[in-house]
């Protein structure tokens, strides 16, 4: 299907970007941009951390605006239809850093012991708002099937306002998943796809007073809790022909059962729509992602659903943006053979608002491909 | 082929615009998520913790006063402003951390050498117990701060503020806060000069020793104080503070009902709390005792 893309003369369609209602696209950006400083109940959070989803470096920098790209080396497609379209077999492994390894060592003793004076000290000892992201995968992709292992992922943030009577808050998860989907042609555009996914995560997921803690009978609120999750996730894509390759997407995410944490996280079946079209250029190939899911537990507003990625291909390199109600996001993933490298920087922050209530995250993604 | 595939383009170019102008419509750019998802008390609470953490605390009073006068009762209101005016005066919790890792490092120290005591049973001196357990006051107290006049001022106005709290709305968290303001006002009560009194005649000797007994009385209600505060935190836990209190509140009636103090208790005051009146206090010890009548 992506050979439709290439066999176009881009030049004779240029005209056609110009007919697209580009100017709502740049309003819904500002707009978007906007309601991301709208902060939610938490202290702080993350811009691109995902309760519910997890992903390489690629879907991270595209605001997890995923369901109609094709051109992802770093991970399983997010959209288990799109296995269809994997040109090449693939066996590799990808190791993601976000903000450091220092964090994630910190995480890690949160989960493995209780709560004790170093570790409270520690909560002070740089910034207000500490967060960090650890993720190794091993990917098996080829047509029709793709298969992951990911046997450690750590997700850390926490984050104390008012010095003198600290609230703190803590959201730690360490993830184990092992992955399993495929698809393949109904009929004349339609694909199916499906989703097996399975795992388990220790978890820390609390606010409260600082002061609690110094109370041996509050520290059991802070001890690590676990859940594990079975889901099978169907998935229906239309891929249009033509100039533009408009698609349409659908997943029902999270269908399956949940055992353990159910409180804060639950297993809400989320109906999600992906929207792509790829305008064609001269240069390159470029990609509109517009995606209707929930990331977080808390994002329930339709806003905090949609997410928009623009994502533009030339040569080995790929420069991503990702925007959404949690802030923007902006990506370069660079793929050879057998090795590939990206970068991406996530902020909360919009420059035109004196906020104090941010994050940014530096993310560092390696990988080998045999 | 770019004809028949144009169509397609166009509706779903339209689709996505629809959706886009759906949305511009329902939500706009009008922070929608801080409006239905925290309330107005809400931001502003967290915007004077901002202020607090920026050091702004004059600013975090003055928007906290304001709610306080809306709603003179508001729990929140009450606990946070009462940590702005701690925290301008000087009350942090990075200090609390020093002094609560002393406290947690002493009592560990005393609960071993406590075990070794009773292995050698016979061998073990009351005095020497004595005098560990009040190094490790004195370890504890030393990373108190002192803090100045002013800043103790408005470290007595946050403690009054959180006395305003109906007892059935404080939380453990607020008795702890309260119990950490009062351990920085304990010290300022201990520490703080009394006002010397140049050549001492026994008039003067008497004054200044009467001073004296007030000022350790004071302290020592403060510290009853603190300990019922951390009590009330953590019933549970609190076997051997509800000892201490006893203790304390013993002492404190004997010191009440012994009249002016007496050569040895300024001495022990000078030799073992060696607090920021020593001096005084030695000076004090050189005064002839009054002679009974």
């Amino acid at each position: 299907m992506l050979g439709h893309y290439q066999s176009v003369n881009p030049k004779k369609n240029l005209k056609h970007f110009y007919k697209f209602p580009s100017f709502v696209l740049l309003l819904y950006i500002f707009c978007l941009t906007c309601s991301s400083l709208a902060a939610p109940l938490t202290l702080s959070r993350n811009a691109r951390n995902s309760d519910y989803l997890r992903s390489g470096l690629v879907v991270r920098s595209l605001s997890y605006a995923c369901f109609a790209l094709i051109e992802n080396t770093d991970d399983v497609s997010c959209n288990p239809t799109m296995t269809v379209f994997n040109q090449e077999s693939h066996l590799g492994g990808e190791f993601l850093l976000g903000n450091g390894y220092a964090n994630v060592e910190r995480a890690n003793r949160f989960l493995s012991s209780n709560i004790d004076e170093s570790t409270i000290n520690d909560l002070f000892s740089r910034e207000k708002v500490l967060q960090s992201e650890m993720d190794i995968s091993l990917i098996f992709r080829t047509r029709y099937f793709e298969a992951a292992f990911i046997p450690s992922r750590i997700q850390y943030l926490s984050a104390v306002r008012n010095e003198a009577n600290p609230d703190l808050q803590l959201d730690l998860k360490k993830e184990e998943w092992f992955i399993l989907q495929g698809g393949g042609l109904i009929f004349n555009g339609f694909y199916w796809g499906v989703r097996f996914r399975t795992g388990q995560r220790q978890f820390i997921q609390q606010e409260d007073k600082l002061f609690n803690l110094l109370v041996e009978q509050n520290r059991s609120k802070f001890k690590p809790k676990k859940q594990s999750l079975t889901l099978l996730e169907p998935g229906l894509t239309f891929q249009g022909e033509g100039v533009w390759s408009p698609s349409v997407h659908f997943v029902l995410a999270n269908l399956g059962s949940v055992q353990g944490g159910e409180e804060e996280y639950p297993n809400k079946v989320d109906p999600q729509w992906g929207l792509g079209i790829r305008p064609p250029l001269a240069w390159g190939r470029l990609l509109f992602l517009l995606d209707y899911k929930q990331l977080g537990v808390q994002d329930q507003a339709t806003i905090q659903k949609l997410h928009l990625g623009i994502s533009y291909l030339l040569g080995t390199m790929t420069t991503m943006l990702g925007i959404d109600s949690r802030g923007i996001s902006f990506g370069v993933f660079s793929a050879l053979k057998q090795i590939n490298t990206g970068i991406s920087i996530a902020t909360t922050r919009v420059s035109w608002v004196d906020s104090e209530n941010y994050t940014q995250t530096v993310y560092l993604q390696l990988g080998m491909q045999l | 082929m770019n004809k028949s595939v144009e169509p397609i383009f166009i509706w779903t170019g339209y689709l996505l615009s629809l959706l886009i102008y759906l949305n511009l419509l329902l939500l706009g750019c009008s922070h929608p998520s801080e409006k239905t998802q925290r309330s107005e008390k809400e931001n502003k609470i967290l915007d004077a913790k901002r202020l607090i953490d920026q050091n702004d605390d004059e600013r975090a009073i003055r928007i906290l006063e304001e709610m306080k006068t809306a709603d003179p009762g508001d729990h929140d209101v009450l606990v946070t402003l009462a940590s702005a005016y701690a925290h301008r005066g000087q009350f942090k919790i990075q200090k609390m951390i020093g002094i609560v890792s002393e406290i947690v490092r002493n009592s560990q120290k005393l609960e071993r050498d406590g075990e070794k005591g009773n292995d050698k049973e016979n061998e073990s001196i009351p005095m020497a117990r004595l005098a560990r357990q009040l190094n490790a006051f004195l370890n504890v107290y030393e990373k108190i701060p002192l803090v100045e006049v002013s800043q103790n001022e408005d470290l007595e106005t946050a403690l009054l503020l959180l006395h305003q709290i109906p007892p059935h709305l404080m939380e453990s968290a607020d008795y702890l806060f309260r119990g950490a303001i009062r351990l920085f006002t304990f010290k300022f009560q201990m520490g703080s000069p009394i006002q010397e009194s140049g050549e001492w005649s026994q008039d003067s000797c008497r004054t200044g020793q009467e001073k004296l007994k007030q000022r350790l009385m004071l302290a020592g209600q403060s510290l009853v104080l603190v300990l019922d505060d951390f009590i009330s935190a953590a019933p549970k836990e609190a076997e051997t503070l509800n000892e201490s209190r006893s203790r304390i509140k013993e002492s404190l009636l004997k010191m009440r009902d012994s009249g002016a103090l007496n050569k040895w208790g300024v001495e022990s005051m000078a030799l073992y709390l060696q607090f920021d009146n020593s001096e005084y206090a030695r000076a004090l010890s050189k005064c002839e005792p009054e002679k009974k009548p």
